[in-house]
């Protein structure tokens, strides 16, 4: 009798467990089907091609062309991943490989910590103390210098507003180095030591250790974190260009909703 | 002579290294210090105790969104944990010789890298524009979402760790398997699902993108789940992209309070993990 | 001597088609130590995980033959895998400490059996610690976590913990193979001392031990059961050419 009843509990715990697992596959074919229909009107307007090469933008004719925000979202990640992968991967080096003992705990914490911090703060620091300062200092001294390079120059080109793919591409760079950084060093830290410790015994130099043994063994982990990385990037862009893209159309539209909504009530 | 040119290029190297990481640190301690800097100016007792003022005016508070972000939170994670956590357990457990599980794990995967704009597109389309309003039932459904992958994927990896030997041994007992499961497998991965659980809720905390789409906003003070409910993120997204002074202050009140909260949540389940592997 | 298990014209596959253990025969006797000598890969551990079923937990094997156990054939569809595991008990080739207390360790197993009394759950814990000879060394830490313990302490913990429900057997696979010699020498006193208690089947490398400590010997090769008889006479007059030739160290 009793056993009957725990083999019962099992068949209705194996349920419970199943229905929940496969929620995730009716969530996932649910976003893929939403998105694709609501996206479809915007598509069939423009085609494929014209929907992603098209600049036009009219909301009054629903014309919604992407190509600015897709180009803008290529350029800010890949100038974001230039400059945070080389900073991530030596502050992963630094934590595993050089620092005293007492200042890896603390730094590797740190980094973790930064990296659980959520975009919008790093959005918001951009916003209120990047900005002014590109905009003040770096950018008009960028533009009489290195600005007249055909190509280079487009990333501040105008009139120095802050706002523009240069100070994207280095706050997004910011937001992706401790994540960056903390997969790194989890990947470094899998190196078995004993294979660390045979290369040393050839006499080899900490930097041949690292370039020969670390990181052929942890390529394809760093590589992962640094895949992970351009993803969250790429998302993240998307956002950001999406919503400088509108504002530059309609200034403040969000706030205007936001007003509306409020007299509404 | 060879060897010292080695050793040479080997040091320089290093200090290279050594010089990216000060960078970085030193970008990342900035803005730290800055959101500190800032944020502590915009903390005050109305910021808590008060509701916003009219725009423009003096005064006000952001209490309707510090209550209304803890109340979406808090129903998030009552969806998210409990499907997280059970759907994982199936994949590490009864459905680990089915291909479907692989699939599984693999879809959370994606939705992880999906950017949560487009989780809070999809509540949109299904939820809000259905209805025909915003509300806080809608926010807290996509943070869900938000969750369940992470936690899912973290719990499958944690009880994938306990060795299957600790199964069989609980097994030659005579346990039934979900006895087997609860009693024996779960105690040995709690630390590392808790750990999971804390870095989603955490990753929900700092979530604007997807409750501009679903929860939206409330100027006032609200407990109406089914109604739009502000958020300290959305908010912090409305003021600092409004004109005033005022509101860049309480902005940076919020951003503070925010990063603060994850802060702890994060150092308390690390010291809670360390804690119990001690005993 | 009564016979306790019977096992006749067993078969095992894996992955349906593997023939693992072909045609055993052999009968286990109440209250002794039966042991399961041979190389590598000869089918050892396999048998022994075939007397609870626990190949039953993976996809794809295959049983054949009969396992009589207290006049039931233990293989049969119908054979309730929980009440035949609470009366055969098993430990392992590693310790397999449960991330509980010590206390706990021990009394999840009469848990399961619905005992709950804290009296009673407290005195037998204790009475399965002194069975296992660990009762001085962690009575005054029952309540610190077992990960806590020396690998021969968490070892002779799970003989506790199999013996805390009182089976008819406990299967014993490789016990010391992961210890250092001064806890393998204890935990085969242990096993020695459970004699006439209950039924013992052990699985062991070392063939020093099988003479040490069994009453039974049966030497195995390819997945087959070579030979099976008393120990002594295995280890000093074995009646296979393949049985001298492992014994006396000539391959394996």
């Amino acid at each position: 009798m009793k056993k009957q009843r725990g083999k019962f509990t099992d068949i209705v715990f194996l349920f419970i467990t199943a229905i929940t697992a496969f929620s995730v596959i009716a969530i996932s074919l649910g976003i893929f089907i939403v998105l694709f229909k609501e996206s479809l009107p915007a598509i069939t307007k423009l085609g494929i091609g014209g929907f992603i090469f098209s600049n036009e933008w009219n909301p009054v004719q629903e014309i919604f062309g992407t190509a600015p925000a897709l180009i803008g979202t290529l350029i800010t990640s890949f100038f974001a991943l230039l400059l945070a992968v080389p900073i991530a991967i030596g502050i992963a080096i630094f934590i595993t490989e050089i620092a005293p003992s007492f200042l890896k705990g603390v730094i590797g914490t740190a980094i973790e910590l930064l990296a659980a911090i959520p975009i919008i703060i790093y959005g918001m620091w951009g916003l209120f103390t990047l900005t002014p300062i590109m905009m003040h200092y770096i950018e008009p001294f960028l533009q009489s210098t290195v600005g007249k390079l055909p190509l280079f120059g487009k990333l501040f080109e105008g009139n120095p507003l802050g706002l523009d793919l240069l100070t994207t591409s280095i706050i997004l760079s910011i937001m992706i180095i401790p994540f960056t950084a903390s997969i790194a060093r989890d990947s470094f830290n899998l190196t078995p030591s004993v294979l660390k410790e045979s290369a040393y015994a050839i006499g080899a130099t900490k930097l041949e250790v690292l370039k020969d043994v670390v990181l052929p063994y942890s390529k394809l982990g760093v590589l992962g974190g640094v895949g992970l990385s351009l993803g969250r990037a790429l998302g993240e862009t998307m956002a950001v260009a999406f919503i400088l893209f509108i504002m530059s159309f309609n200034i403040l539209a969000l706030a205007q909703i936001f007003l509306m909504n409020a007299e509404r009530k | 002579m060879i060897p010292k040119r080695r050793k040479v290029i080997s040091s320089l190297a290093l200090f290279v290294c050594f010089l990216t990481a000060l960078w970085g640190i030193f970008w990342l301690s900035f803005i730290i210090i800055d959101v500190s800097r800032h944020g502590i100016t915009g903390i005050n007792s109305s910021l808590f105790l008060n509701d916003p003022a009219p725009p423009g005016e003096e005064g006000g508070g952001l209490r309707n969104a510090f209550v209304g972000h803890l109340h979406i939170t808090v129903f998030a994670t009552l969806i998210g944990v409990p499907v997280g956590v059970l759907g994982g357990t199936f994949l590490a457990e009864y459905g680990r010789k089915y291909n479907i599980s692989k699939v599984i794990s693999t879809l959370s995967d994606i939705i992880v890298s999906v950017p949560a704009i487009i989780i809070g597109a999809f509540i949109y389309a299904i939820i809000v524009k259905p209805l025909g309003h915003f509300s806080g039932w809608a926010g807290a459904i996509a943070l869900g979402i938000i969750m369940i992958p992470t936690i899912l994927r973290t719990t499958e990896n944690m009880l994938s760790l306990i060795p299957w030997t600790l199964r069989e041994a609980a097994f030659a007992l005579g346990a039934p398997y979900y006895k087997v499961i609860i009693q024996v497998v779960y105690r040995g991965a709690a630390t590392g699902i808790l750990a999971g659980i804390i870095l989603a809720i955490a990753r929900v905390t700092g979530e604007a993108a997807s409750l501009l789409f679903t929860a939206f906003s409330n100027n006032y003070f609200s407990l109406d789940m089914s109604q739009p409910i502000a958020s300290l993120t959305v908010n912090i997204f409305q003021y600092a992209m409004g004109p005033y002074e005022e509101w860049h202050a309480k902005t940076l009140g919020a951003t503070l309070m925010i990063t603060v909260f994850i802060f702890f949540a994060t150092i308390a389940g690390r010291l809670l993990i360390k804690r119990r592997y001690k005993i | 001597m009564i016979p306790e298990i019977e096992v006749r014209n067993l078969n095992f596959y894996y992955s349906k088609v593997i023939h693992i253990l072909k045609n055993i025969n052999m009968t286990i006797y109440k209250n002794q130590v039966a042991a399961l000598i041979g190389p590598s890969g000869c089918g050892k551990t396999t048998l022994l995980r075939c007397f609870n079923r626990m190949h039953d937990l993976y996809a794809g094997n295959k049983y054949d033959g009969e396992i009589i156990f207290q006049g039931q054939n233990i293989l049969s569809k119908d054979t309730d895998l929980i009440e035949l595991r609470s009366k055969i008990g098993m430990v392992f080739q590693k310790p397999t400490p449960f991330p509980m207390s010590i206390f706990e360790n021990i009394a999840y197993g009469l848990k399961l059996r619905g005992i709950k009394n804290r009296g009673e759950l407290k005195s037998r814990v204790e009475k399965a610690l002194k069975d296992a000879a660990l009762w001085d060394e962690v009575k005054d830490k029952l309540n610190t976590n077992a990960f806590g313990l020396s690998g021969g302490q968490q070892q002779r913990l799970c003989i506790a913990r199999a013996l805390a429900v009182e089976p008819e057997i406990i299967l014993f696979d490789e016990p010391t193979s992961a210890l250092d010699p001064i806890s393998t020498g204890k935990i085969e006193e242990l096993i020695i001392s459970l004699k006439g208690i209950v039924t013992i089947i052990i699985v062991t490398h070392n063939m020093q031990q099988a003479a040490r400590i069994s009453d039974w010997t049966g030497f195995m090769m390819l997945g087959e059961l070579i030979e099976y008889d008393r120990t002594n006479k295995i280890f000093t007059v074995p009646s296979n050419k393949l049985t001298e030739d492992y014994i006396t160290g000539r391959f394996g």
